[in-house]
């Protein structure tokens, strides 16, 4: 495995292309932005705040990435390195703001007019988000980092500086939790 | 998986911990392996929310995500060609009689090729020296981009080895492909024409009342067709852009042109097709099938100009 899932074909003559081309800059585009803002948003945890860093991502990733170097990593390692930064950057400037409470996600998936099975879906996908975001900083850039943008325990341990078992390990343990707060609400 | 099998339950967090992870990347890799082994009830709920949170995409809520694709991709066709950093760079220049400020230039890019015709590019330097107020992508090797009048400066002097078309919308002059002929020629038939330029030259079916072809003169790939009538001229530029063929299998040759101004510019449809009025310079300016057509005169309105546009045949 070469440090995520899903690497897009030819990704590196492609993402080579992708600094002047707009049909490679729009194959990369396509193929990370949900894995992107899924991670932003399991990060920042509301949709509007996701939308805006989501944003400040790619126009990052739009001026630095003829400075990607294949050879050091993974493509996907190096997006989500700025990813990382973007989400950081935006947590300093708002540390005093706190994100929606589980009770606003419930309001905004149970006051969609849709049908029940999709409404049960957005239901639990709240209360997936809304507990992730009751995780600790590090664990839910952990889960972020793992689950949302698909890397290896390696390169999940070279962005954070932890340790790659313990990166297991937290990981493990906070899942666990997860499905520990997710039971008690069935 | 045998290595994994538990002895009387002696894992500790850890071992746990490590198998998770293997099963994690299993089912990331795999999509959504199922292990047949039995495992605690505990372990195997951890597993099925780790898959659930891999399957999980929110993207679908997000409200930017094709704006935003949009805004990149106009960015990146923007610097598309400008953007290479080693290039043979071909520039035309185009003085405006009046007081705004108005460039054009194309590029040749040859990516192997380090040799540069001048220190910098054009392109470079005036994304350097102005701000942007707006930048359009008429199409795939066609900009315009508005300046700040306030940050513009004088165009740099134009070398002497460059051909130069004096019009009554203003000046232009440009260096050729290494190996080229510099040299304006001027012909009075679509004929004559022909035989100068790798295309086909369009010419308009409609033209003001009393508005005759009066001459045709040619530079390099650079077509300029002179209407003369009682005001005056209605002049019709024509310029071969998008790749062009190489001598040189190493190296990749490209045409591309674009506008500086510091006056308004307005975005207009053009038969589906994305053009601009140069509003101050009595331009139009589009692209269609690898050609960058350029329409001015001085006495041209944006809706003489359509219906002129609308009768190239």
């Amino acid at each position: 495995m070469d440090g995520t899932v899903a690497v897009l074909p030819n990704e590196v003559a492609i993402v080579a292309r992708a600094m002047a081309e707009p049909a490679a800059f729009a194959a990369v585009y396509d193929h990370y932005f949900p894995r992107v803002y899924n991670y932003v948003r399991y990060r920042v945890g509301d949709a509007e705040t996701a939308d805006d860093v989501t944003a400040q991502v790619f126009e990052r990733v739009l001026v630095n990435i003829g400075k990607f170097r294949p050879e050091r990593a993974p493509f996907a390692a190096w997006l989500f390195a700025i990813a990382r930064n973007a989400v950081n950057d935006h947590l300093r400037a708002q540390r005093r703001h706190r994100w929606l409470s589980l009770e606003v996600l419930r309001d905004r998936a149970s006051a969609e007019p849709r049908p029940e099975e999709v409404a049960i879906h957005n239901e639990t996908r709240a209360e997936l988000l809304a507990a992730v975001t009751r995780l600790s900083d590090r664990e839910r850039d952990l889960i972020a980092l793992k689950f949302a943008a698909g890397l290896t325990n390696r390169h999940v341990a070279e962005l954070t500086g932890l340790g790659e078992s313990n990166v297991g390990v937290i990981l493990y343990r906070a899942v666990r939790w997860l499905r520990a707060e997710l039971s008690a609400k069935e | 998986m045998g290595e994994w099998r538990m002895e009387n339950g002696e894992w500790n967090e850890r071992d746990w911990a490590d198998r998770f992870t293997r099963d994690v990347d299993g089912l990331l890799n795999e999509a959504g392996r199922t292990d047949s082994e039995p495992l605690p009830a505990e372990y195997r709920q951890a597993l099925d929310l780790a898959r659930m949170l891999a399957t999980t995409d929110l993207s679908a809520e997000s409200q930017v995500r094709h704006t935003l694709r949009r805004r990149l991709l106009n960015q990146v066709g923007a610097r598309e060609g400008w953007q290479l950093r080693k290039e043979y760079v071909m520039r035309t220049f185009f003085r405006q009689r009046r007081a705004a400020v108005i460039l054009a230039y194309v590029v040749l890019a040859g990516l192997l090729v380090v040799t540069l015709a001048w220190p910098g590019t054009l392109a470079t330097a005036a994304q350097s020296i102005y701000d942007v107020i707006q930048r359009i992508v008429v199409g795939p090797n066609t900009q315009v981009v508005q300046i700040d009048p306030q940050t513009r400066s004088e165009p740099r002097p134009m070398p002497p080895d460059m051909w130069y078309i004096d019009t009554e919308i203003g000046g232009f002059g440009g260096n050729v492909l290494p190996g080229a002929d510099p040299t304006v020629h001027s012909v009075a038939s679509f004929e004559e024409a022909q035989d100068f330029t790798s295309f086909h030259i369009l010419a308009p079916g409609y033209l003001p009342e009393g508005y005759t072809l009066r001459e045709i003169k040619l530079a390099g790939d650079d077509a300029f067709l002179f209407y003369g009538g009682a005001g005056h001229d209605v002049i019709l530029m024509q310029t071969l852009v998008g790749p062009q063929p190489s001598d040189d299998p190493n190296v990749r040759v490209s045409v591309k042109v674009g506008w500086f101004t510091d006056s308004p510019v307005e975005e207009v449809g053009l038969e589906g097709r994305t053009a601009v009025w140069l509003v101050d310079a009595h331009v139009l300016t589009w692209e269609a099938n690898e050609i960058n057509y350029n329409l001015g005169g001085l006495d041209l309105t944006l809706n003489e100009a359509i219906h002129i546009t609308e009768s190239l045949e």
